[in-house]
């Protein structure tokens, strides 16, 4: 007996159509239609009275006082933002995290460090669209850093300077421009781009200082005035300056970029093709005498 | 031979009866169908064919050629296709992507000579100035902010030293204001009194009679003043030209 009904059963299943999207239903209440009926299906006023302002739905912007001088532009008032959005930012990163990179292998010290191997790290980016114009090193962290590195940031406070001396390394701040950091973030782009690297440009008037000054280890200073201001950061902090002369990797240490470079060991006016993995140079006197200058 | 329709596809086979689910398995599992037979079908090539058309029967993924090519790294058209190809920024773009086997001529990267006038052009007016020059005007703007610094807080200097003496005035100032105001009260009640006391009762200060007493007492004193200050003057003749004698 059991036996027949289950065989019938199993062929009743077999002979039915299989669970699909087509023959599924919802769930009771799962649809809601909409609250508001139109028409004879209840549509009159909806809770908003018979006509005027209100029934209209007519909303007023927030502090509009319907015609009189409204209370949040009654009074003159210092902008605290004001101009906030055109001036340069310098997104920070850490020394702390700096050491970390070091210490994971996403960062080769045994090469200087620029703003294109800071990004190519992936947990470090920048937007030059947002007017972000490079990395401010900060010095959180500073007690615990010990790497030697030649590194290349855009912004640098004296307490970092001054981490990265003790530790016998080099720090320059160097300006980009918004077309310089664009190819420098993203090198692979520019190169497939097919077109000679652009001369770096100068910075604008109200950083010019900030860059020539050797305080700040600008890369417009003079590199005497620098070695002079190391030593008198070394007597600030109280801590005994590394000599750079005697390091093994004093050739790594002092390379820098030149005013108008924007890669390290490539010149302006160079093609760098990734597919023939060839360098072109260009030859015309014109050409040459452009990207010198 | 039966035709077995499920779901919209037609199936023809040799098999006599399938049952319906396994129609539907066909699809993924017809190999393990053991009631299925295999058709060996032999046929013999009269001509060889060439690689190109190997090629073309080959490619099964239905991509066009521009987008097969991509896929496969290659340069995306051989011959300029939409009017964009003609331009220099794609020619560059393909140069720097495929290489040599682009048919670029590399030299296209650089600037001709009228796009380096346009661009000394544009950087004449981006960047107008040196960065010597820059950095003497922003010293300069930097004095110019110091020297007011320093001027405001030497007048501040100054005033602070002079703040005593002109608290000095303002108080005397202020006293003899009082002082002032207390003389010409005292002065008005005596004129009063006197008024009263030359008519013999008291009188109201409002009535013309007190009025005109007023006017005439004050007439008297500024003689009196008068003659006073003539005394005085000629008492200076005659002292200095009895110096003289």
């Amino acid at each position: 007996m059991t036996s027949f009904t289950n065989k019938n059963i199993l062929n009743l299943l077999r002979n039915l159509p299989r669970i699909s999207i087509s023959n599924l239903k919802n769930n009771d209440g799962a649809v809601k239609k909409n609250q508001r009926g139109r028409a004879q299906h209840g549509g009159d006023k909806h809770g908003h009275g018979n006509k005027g302002s209100k029934a209209r739905q007519n909303f007023m912007r927030p502090g509009y006082e319907t015609g009189n001088n409204p209370f949040y532009m009654r009074f003159p008032r210092e902008q605290y933002y004001k101009d906030h959005h055109t001036k340069r930012q310098y997104p920070p990163l850490s020394l702390n995290s700096l050491q970390k990179m070091i210490d994971l292998n996403r960062i080769d010290i045994t090469k200087p460090i620029d703003l294109s191997v800071l990004c190519n790290t992936g947990l470090y980016s920048i937007k030059p669209e947002d007017k972000h114009f490079g990395v401010n090193l900060i010095d959180e962290g500073a007690d615990m850093f010990k790497a030697k590195i030649n590194i290349e940031v855009q912004w640098a406070s004296e307490s970092t300077i001054a981490a990265i001396e003790r530790n016998g390394g080099v720090i320059t701040t160097s300006f980009f421009d918004v077309n310089s950091l664009y190819i420098l973030i993203n090198p692979k782009k520019f190169f497939q781009r097919g077109e000679a690297i652009p001369r770096r440009m100068i910075p604008p008037e109200d950083a010019i200082l900030y860059y020539s000054s050797a305080a700040n280890r600008g890369y417009l200073a003079d590199p005497e005035k620098i070695s002079w201001e190391r030593f008198v950061l070394s007597q600030k902090y109280g801590y005994k300056l590394p000599k750079i002369e005697d390091d093994p990797d004093y050739e790594m240490l002092i390379s820098r970029k030149d005013q108008r470079q924007i890669f390290y060991g490539l010149e302006p006016g160079w093609v760098i093709n990734l597919k023939d993995k060839v360098i072109l140079k260009p030859i015309d006197p014109q050409l040459k005498e452009f990207y010198k200058s | 031979m039966s035709v077995i329709s499920c779901r919209g596809f037609v199936y023809a086979s040799k098999i006599s009866k399938v049952p319906y689910f396994w129609c539907v398995n066909t699809r993924s599992v017809s190999s393990k169908n053991e009631v299925q037979e295999i058709e060996t079908v032999t046929t013999t090539a009269d001509k060889v064919m060439s690689e190109n058309e190997i090629k073309e029967i080959c490619n099964k993924s239905r991509l066009n050629d521009g987008h097969r090519n991509l896929v496969n790294d290659q340069l995306p058209y051989n011959k300029p296709v939409h009017r964009y190809h003609h331009t220099v920024k794609y020619k560059r773009r393909m140069y720097g992507r495929y290489g040599d086997s682009s048919n670029v001529n590399p030299g296209l990267a650089w600037p001709t000579a009228s796009d380096l006038e346009d661009i000394r052009e544009y950087e004449k007016v981006a960047y107008p100035l040196t960065i010597q020059e820059m950095q003497q005007n922003a010293w300069n703007r930097l004095e110019c902010e110091n020297q007011e610094i320093k001027m405001r807080q030497k007048k501040i200097d100054d005033n602070m030293k002079k703040l005593n003496g002109w608290l000095k005035e303002v108080k005397e100032k202020a006293a003899r204001k009082i002082h002032d105001a207390q003389q010409a009260k005292e002065k008005k009640e005596r004129l009063i009194e006197e008024v009263k006391k030359h008519f013999g009762y008291k009188i109201d200060p409002k009535d013309d009679r007190f009025k005109e007493m007023l006017v005439k007492r004050e007439k008297e004193e500024k003689k009196k003043i008068r003659e006073e200050k003539k005394k005085i003057r000629e008492d200076k003749l005659l002292q200095q030209l009895q110096n003289k004698d």
